[in-house]
């Protein structure tokens, strides 16, 4: 009980702070007389999303499925290829150069070439989120795979440890808490992915219901509908922050250690 | 003088007289940074004999812990050979007859203590049932007991040091290299920890080098102690300890400790 009031002791500036900003939002726009097409009101927002929900469903899960197909298949890419680049230092010599030029292409430009080889649809989606995922994935893994203090490589090394044996046992487990950084930072990034396939050519999605919208100038479901598109983000998030907290609390409780001021 | 009587007696590149377990001849190392080449370690002639505790002291950059990398085959030597048995470092590490025992311990923070010391234990395959039984009598041995499912931050310097040792003798090496271990604790815990660094030594019957930079530590923990010279890094003496087994704390104010230290200091400071 204490901890909940504290907990919302904690919360609740920002709360307040939101709860203000859409109060001000309603109160001007209702002063002002701003038209609806133009800037519509928080209320007006709310009351197209309940007349719209039961149509919103199936956009919401085509968008949603088609970031987290890209997320998965783009994490594991990225953590077999960081995998790969620890295997050989020519490999990374080789891949390491292009991973930033990669980095370096706007990927969203490209997005109508993807729609191109994969047509509008599923696996527009998934590539293109997977490939924007897929960076922030391998960084992340090379990073946590190299930050091992060096004597523990010297330690495997007099033991005669194979390189997969000082991979499973020191360098990928020293890489978990980087992994969720870069999940982390890969999921908003997967669902501009997914949208952005969407707003090429799409029959589905939230990025197919901003088109239609705009296309009626049905500006509150535009808002509608990227605020669906926060929330499908946020609630990504809160589900790979609830992974990590579930996996790292036990044996990567020295992390909490390090980072807050001991009692 | 006192100093020359000393190098004398002990030349350091005199034949070893009987068995020797790790032999250092004429070794050179040379690393190559961008401001040119640095000479640690000038050609060191060294031997040392099976199950001799032996100090390495000197000022601090004088390539101590290179000859740990040297044994340990982590470094190739640019001049000169080092052999373990008379045979090659690799065929000593094939034949895991080496353990590292480090500053500051470098445990996995992810593994209990248990599963810290099976760490060498699974690199070498060690069958499961037999892995328990040598880490439980380690872990007794070190005075780990009752702590096996700790993680090391919930450990104290001293123990963490304590598991460090216990990782390096879960395999039962012959050779034990230690980097300054206890370098990082305070005084009271250094000096209970070489307490039972001698013990756990005197029942494990190990090679021992113990890179150390405390005159006391050599003194006290020591058959030989072998003093080294300011960059480029060359054996200056190599002295014997005159102090009966077992040791005691209490033999640190002996006439013989003191006399030893010294010395020590001595050869130190004419570094």
């Amino acid at each position: 009980m204490n901890s909940l009031i504290d907990a919302l002791r904690r919360h609740s500036p920002p709360i307040l702070a939101v709860l203000g900003f859409i109060a001000a939002w309603q109160v001007v726009v209702t002063l002002l007389d701003v038209p609806t097409w133009l800037l519509p009101s928080p209320v007006t927002i709310w009351r197209t999303f309940l007349k719209n929900a039961h149509m919103l469903g199936r956009h919401v899960l085509a968008t949603g499925s088609g970031a987290v197909g890209g997320l998965v298949i783009g994490a594991l890419a990225g953590i077999a290829l960081a995998i790969v680049m620890a295997r050989s230092r020519l490999l990374e010599r080789i891949l390491m150069p292009l991973l930033v030029i990669d980095q370096s292409i706007p990927k969203m430009a490209l997005a109508p070439i993807f729609v191109i080889w994969f047509g509008a649809g599923m696996m527009s989606r998934i590539f293109i989120a997977m490939i924007i995922s897929f960076f922030p994935m391998i960084v992340n893994t090379v990073r946590g795979m190299r930050s091992i203090d060096p004597r523990l490589a010297d330690l495997m090394e007099t033991l005669s440890a194979g390189h997969w044996s000082t991979m499973t046992k020191v360098r990928l487990p020293n890489a978990v808490p980087y992994i969720f950084s870069g999940l982390k930072v890969a999921v908003p990034l997967a669902i501009i992915g997914a949208v952005v396939a969407e707003f090429m050519q799409a029959d589905s999605g939230l990025g197919y219901v901003v088109l239609i919208a705009v296309g009626n100038i049905d500006t509150p479901l535009v808002f509608v509908a990227v605020l669906l598109m926060a929330a499908l983000s946020l609630a990504l998030f809160g589900l790979v922050s609830m992974a990590e907290a579930l996996i790292l609390r036990r044996r990567f409780a020295y992390l909490a250690l390090a980072d807050e001021p001991r009692a | 003088m006192l100093t020359d009587k000393i190098v004398a007696l002990h030349p350091a590149d005199a034949p070893a007289d009987g068995p020797v377990a790790i032999q250092f001849q004429a070794v050179d190392q040379v690393f190559a940074s961008r401001r040119g080449r640095v000479v640690a370690l000038e050609k060191i002639t060294l031997s040392v004999r099976p199950q001799e505790f032996l100090c390495v002291i000197g000022p601090s950059g004088c390539g101590k812990s290179t000859i740990l990398g040297l044994t340990a085959g982590l470094l190739k030597p640019s001049g000169g050979t080092v052999t373990v048995d008379g045979g090659s470092i690799e065929e000593a590490r094939a034949a895991r007859r080496i353990g590292l025992v480090f500053q500051d311990a470098v445990l996995l923070p992810w593994r209990t203590v248990c599963e810290n010391v099976a760490l060498p234990l699974e690199v070498l395959q060690v069958p499961r049932p037999e892995r328990a039984v040598k880490i439980a009598a380690v872990l007794e041995l070190v005075g780990l007991a009752g702590f096996e499912n700790r993680f090391p931050h919930e450990l104290s310097g001293g123990m963490r040091q304590r598991l460090g040792i216990a990782r390096a003798l879960s395999f039962d090496p012959q050779i034990l290299l230690m980097d300054e271990p206890f370098g990082a604790l305070d005084a009271i815990t250094r000096d209970k920890m070489s307490t039972e660094l001698l013990r756990i030594w005197e029942r494990r019957q190990k090679t021992v080098i113990f890179v150390t930079h405390s005159i006391g530590e050599a003194a006290f923990l020591s058959d030989r102690v072998v003093v080294m010279t300011e960059r480029p890094g060359r054996v200056r003496a190599v002295i014997e300890n005159p102090l009966p087994r077992p040791r005691t704390l209490a033999m640190r104010d002996a006439a013989d400790f003191l006399a030893l230290s010294r010395r020590l200091r001595e050869m130190l400071e004419g570094a």
